[in-house]
């Protein structure tokens, strides 16, 4: 025997009547003892006949049309887009290719014609200036004669002879410098460089060189290191004849 | 069997007891930078290899070597200088000696090898150095060697302050500089490739060239210049005495390469050979 609950479960199917004649016939004579279920079924009943009745609302034919008209307007859009951009990317690509193969060649020629225009003078200029840090102690006193011949003023030439003159590990390069900045002695920087050069430069070949150029130029600001140096004992004879020889002419 | 044995046995004798030449490979490197206070023979040698070996010892060196070891040497028992200094490595304020008890720095920088001696010149008796015939070389023999060298086509660099500077059969370019010692160079024949500098504060400078050398040749003395090459004499017409300098400027046959001889205070020699 089905209980309350059970029926009740049951009722939609009872009333699509896809249950068992067992089943149905179970049912029937429940509802007929149960009013509580009686009920249950006529407001199921009632319930179903709304939904039933309710009708399906459908979208007018007025969308209907205005849709496929967006649709259509659409696609027609789509389509023309990808015609008219397939020639466009392709323009595209052409001059992006052209582009780059300008660059490159315009990149040749400018270094094809690039040393032509550069002057000779500044040509040379760098030329000087590589060749005067070269490995070789005698391609860089080459440097420094070259550099010699430089007759107008060139701050880098004579700051980069000035570093030569300082820091060169060759006393041959070191003396060709200090040759070479005797030509550019009315630059204040250079007589300030052949000043501390001879209070530094511990090599005796170069240090009188220097006491003849510093001399030569008439540098007065010389006489004190140059006493200074004739007062040291370590200082050697034929150093300290030199520089009593070229005290004298620049008193 | 037994013959053989006794043989090798003889030789692994005397080789242990000679102290091997310290030889290094050269490949990669074209230039060879030597610092030393010793004085420093040079020669080429027949492969592409640095090899030293310790001048002649004379018997007051060997002295003065066993003086220093006794003077290591505080426990009555005289254990042999091999036996002390078995599994020790020499050190001295300049580095760590790389060439096996010859007591030199070796270093790499790029293609230039930089050899560097550890020890001081009391310690040495001179060295002698063979290397390849057309590398370059810097040597700087500091205040108290000399160089002698023999041979080489390279670039030669040469520093020394007292010592004595001497080359045989070079042909530059040449840069060399001393304060006190002597200049001796004779040329094979004279490289075109860039100047010669030769350069001393007191000593004389004697330089041999071949007759048919063409280079620009410049003088520079407070002494005399020798010679027996014809110079042509610039007329110094108008030409203001700037200073008691003399430079003395020619061309030789056809001119060419820059020859720069300078001496502060001796005299130059100029050979034609």
């Amino acid at each position: 025997m089905m209980n309350c609950k059970e029926i009740q479960h049951k009722l939609p199917e009872y009333l699509e009547e896809s249950l068992s004649e067992k089943i149905k016939s179970g049912i029937e004579k429940h509802l007929k003892s149960c009013t509580n279920c009686q009920q249950e079924l006529t407001e199921l009943k009632s319930f179903l006949s709304i939904l039933e009745k309710d009708e399906l609302e459908l979208p007018s034919a007025n969308l209907k049309f205005n849709f496929d008209k967006m649709l259509t307007q659409e696609i027609a859009e789509n389509e023309t887009k990808a015609i008219s951009l397939k020639p466009k990317t392709d323009w595209k690509t052409f001059i992006k290719v052209a582009a780059s193969i300008l660059i490159v060649f315009s990149a040749f020629l400018l270094g094809k014609y690039q040393p032509n225009t550069l002057s000779s003078k500044e040509k040379n200029t760098a030329e000087v200036l590589t060749l005067l840090e070269d490995s070789s102690a005698s391609k860089r006193i080459l440097a420094v004669t070259n550099a010699e011949d430089f007759t107008h003023k060139d701050t880098k030439i004579i700051e980069a002879l000035i570093n030569r003159l300082f820091f060169d590990k060759n006393t041959n390069v070191r003396l060709a410098a200090a040759e070479a900045l005797s030509k550019f002695s009315s630059e204040i920087l250079v007589r300030d460089a052949l000043i501390k050069s001879l209070e530094t430069d511990k090599n005796t070949t170069v240090q009188i060189e220097l006491i003849t150029i510093l001399s030569k130029i008439q540098e007065k600001r010389a006489i004190k290191p140059m006493e200074k140096m004739l007062e040291n004992e370590e200082t050697p004879q034929y150093v300290k004849q030199q520089l009593e020889l070229n005290l004298s002419t620049l008193l | 069997m037994k013959k053989i044995f006794i043989l090798l046995l003889f030789f692994s004798t005397i080789l242990s007891a000679q102290k091997k030449d310290f030889k290094y490979s050269l490949s990669g490197i074209d230039k060879v930078v030597l610092s030393s206070d010793t004085t420093i023979r040079l020669e080429i040698g027949s492969s592409q290899e640095l090899i030293i070996s310790e001048g002649k010892r004379s018997s007051q060196n060997e002295n003065l070597d066993s003086f220093y070891d006794n003077l290591d040497n505080h426990s009555p028992k005289s254990a042999s200088k091999e036996d002390k200094r078995k599994g020790l490595t020499a050190v001295y304020p300049g580095g760590k000696d790389d060439t096996n008890g010859y007591g030199l720095s070796i270093s790499k920088e790029g293609t230039t090898l930089f050899v560097t001696d550890l020890k001081s010149y009391l310690q040495r008796r001179g060295m002698y150095i063979r290397l390849p015939k057309n590398i370059n070389i810097a040597v700087d023999a500091g205040n108290m060697g000399s160089i002698y060298m023999e041979g080489f086509t390279g670039e030669v660099e040469a520093e020394t302050n007292v010592g004595r500077i001497e080359m045989k059969n070079v042909t530059g370019p040449i840069t060399a500089n001393t304060s006190v010692g002597k200049i001796d160079i004779d040329f094979d024949k004279v490289s075109q490739k860039s100047p010669i500098t030769i350069s001393s504060s007191v000593s004389e400078i004697d330089i041999a060239i071949p007759a048919n050398t063409d280079a620009d040749l410049e003088l520079k003395t407070q002494g005399t210049v020798y010679t027996n090459f014809d110079f042509e004499t610039p007329k110094k017409k108008g030409m203001p005495k700037v200073s008691n300098r003399k430079s003395i400027v020619s061309k030789l046959n056809n001119g060419g390469v820059k020859i720069y001889i300078k001496s502060s205070m001796g005299n130059i020699y100029l050979r034609k050979k």
